[in-house]
């Protein structure tokens, strides 16, 4: 086996395994998910990242809470992909822990935290509430 | 049209200041190189020109920000449009050159190929990958509504934004484009495929001057099939960018070492003082970049030590003038990173993550033979470095392998000293694309390894 033979197997092999992971997906539904990116506006291409549940509540959030106003927002781990999405997409609204004007709750609403009133109820998805004496 | 703007601003004003270095050391350019490094020299002037401006409180807009980049094209215009066969200072004349092979043929469409699928896959999308909504994206987003970086923005806590402690890079080249296309969160994604093809054309210029043709393409051809850099080029996030700003001052400097020609050395510490501004382990390729131009001068010959002295030390100026601005601002405001901290250095905790370094193995070996982000392309590079090690410390090669080697070792300490909890957390969210980081120039070393050996079996044309 000589050096010759090696070096052109081993740019056969890049070469197989590239072409393999280009046409082959990433992920299951990538082209699907290209297909869908690809035909819709930036609306539907958001609600498709945030899925629906979560792009209500934070289209309902974003368009009803003062802007620069504080929340937090609660239903994901910390720094999940949900959770800093939610955060990119509702600026310039200012999340924070401490003692914020809002809590927007995702998942199933319970009951308000103390202190705080519900603001908006979204059955099965969500809620959003206020400080007590922020509106 | 107005993407298309904003980036031709930025490439105006690298074009400018490579242009005027140009004809200061009279050092002529490739046409790939020339196009690619103006781009690479433009994001990172149009990240110091936003950040300047909202150190003194200039609002951060289009027309402003279109004042520097016009001048720049005043001046530049003046001196080519007037004489148009001075362009030729520019750009070396080597000729007609020679038609390309089958081989070289195939190997560009295949990058061509690469490249198109890239742009492809980052066409459709709003920003979604984690670190560019929890981080990049965000703050860019901050700092277009904001017109600029607001005042207080450093001491802001992590629930807020992600890493406020962060080089500013992106987000800044983001703020850039914005300012020109309005918040659009698809669009700005383009820059990202047009770094990556940047990359690859500025990263075949410089094989080109070091190597043949046909083996420059080859090489790019591997660097541009990288699962792993062409993945990164279809999301907002920095470490692509980082790859390329310190794998071309690398390349720079051998190619300085190569040919004495200061300019090199210059752009070479261009593009390390700017990696700072990327992201913080540019700090430890800094570093280590600087500790090879000391070893640089005190190797140097008797005869070359004057010009060696003064190419040297107006790199490190260079780079202390670039870097200083954001060194100081972070240390001035007091950003710390939630993730990394030399406080929380304790012998217990030391030994608590040095028992964690046979998982920590695992997980590298993983990388290393797993072909779906690096197709085979550390096992080249291992296999590579055994087989041909008595190289490693010969001639240019020297400088590869220490800064390799020196930066992998410094990437590895500052894990085992400054993090805090949970290593293996980190270590596996992060070490592929720490791996990426050094993947370029590990290519460059590969390729000056296996030289010999490829030139053997090719062809004579």
């Amino acid at each position: 086996m000589n050096a010759k033979f090696v070096l052109r197997s081993v740019l056969l092999v890049w070469i197989i395994l590239w072409v393999i992971f280009l046409a082959r997906q990433s992920k299951r539904g990538q082209y699907a998910e290209l297909t869908y990116l690809y035909a819709n506006e930036y609306g539907s291409k958001v609600r498709y990242l945030l899925g629906d549940d979560l792009e209500d509540l934070l289209a309902f959030s974003a368009e009803n809470l003062p802007r620069g106003a504080t929340y937090d927002i609660t239903g994901f781990e910390r720094f999940s992909i949900r959770e800093v999405r939610a955060r990119y997409y509702l600026w310039p609204l200012y999340r924070t822990e401490d003692d914020p004007e809002f809590i927007i709750s995702y998942g199933d609403p319970g009951t308000s935290p103390p202190g705080y009133k519900e603001f908006k109820v979204f059955p099965g998805k969500g809620a959003v509430y206020s400080r007590e004496e922020a509106i | 049209m107005m993407f298309f703007l904003s980036v031709l601003a930025m490439w105006i004003m690298g074009a400018a200041l490579l242009t005027f270095a140009a004809n200061k050391t009279r050092h002529a350019f490739s046409s790939i190189e020339f196009a690619g490094m103006s781009l690479f020299v433009g994001m990172a002037l149009s990240v110091f020109i936003l950040f300047f401006y909202s150190s003194i409180g200039l609002r951060v807009d289009i027309l402003n920000i279109l004042a520097m980049p016009s001048l720049l094209f005043v001046m530049m215009s003046s001196r080519y449009l007037a004489k148009p066969y001075k362009a030729g200072e520019l750009i070396s004349q080597e000729g007609s050159p020679e038609a390309l092979s089958l081989v070289e043929k195939l190997l560009l469409l295949a990058a061509a190929v690469q490249v198109v699928w890239v742009f492809i896959l980052t066409i459709p999308f709003p920003v979604h990958a984690h670190d560019a909504a929890a981080n990049y994206a965000l703050k860019a987003k901050i700092f277009f509504f904001h017109s600029g970086i607001p005042a207080d923005f450093f001491s802001w806590s992590e629930s807020t934004v992600a890493h406020p402690d962060y080089p500013l890079f992106l987000p800044l080249i983001m703020t850039w484009i914005y300012s020109f296309i309005g918040f659009n969160d698809v669009l700005v994604r383009l820059i990202m495929p047009l770094f990556y093809a940047g990359f690859i054309a500025v990263f075949f210029s410089s094989m080109r001057r070091l190597f043949d043709r046909s083996y420059a393409l080859l090489a790019t051809f591997i660097l541009a099939t990288i699962p792993q850099i062409g993945d990164f080029a279809t999301i907002m996030h920095a470490d692509l960018i980082l790859t390329g700003f310190v794998t071309t001052g690398v390349l720079y400097l051998i190619r300085y070492i190569r040919s004495g020609n200061g300019i090199e050395l210059l752009l070479a510490s261009f593009m390390m003082g700017s990696s700072i501004w990327i992201k913080n382990e540019a700090m430890v390729f800094t570093a280590v970049f600087i500790l090879l131009l000391v070893v640089l001068f005190v190797r140097s010959a008797r005869e070359d030590k004057k010009n060696v002295l003064r190419d040297v030390l107006r790199s490190l100026a260079l780079i202390a003038a670039i870097s200083a601005p954001w060194i100081l601002t972070r240390v001035s405001g007091g950003a710390v990173n939630s993730d990394l901290d030399i406080k929380s250095l304790t012998a217990s905790r030391l030994w608590e993550n040095i028992r964690h370094i046979p998982a920590l193995l695992n997980l590298f070996q993983q990388e290393v033979f797993g072909p779906k982000k690096w197709n085979i392309f550390w096992v080249i590079f291992f296999v590579s470095i055994v087989w041909k090690r008595k190289r490693l410390f010969k001639g240019e090669m020297f400088y590869l392998s220490v800064f390799t080697g020196v930066s992998a070792l410094a990437y590895f300490a500052a894990y085992m000293a400054m993090t805090g909890e949970n290593l293996y957390f980190y270590v596996n969210t992060t070490i592929s694309r720490f791996m990426m980081h050094f993947s370029a120039v590990a290519a460059v070393m590969t390729g000056y390894l296996l030289y010999d050996e490829v030139r053997k079996i090719r062809p004579e044309r």
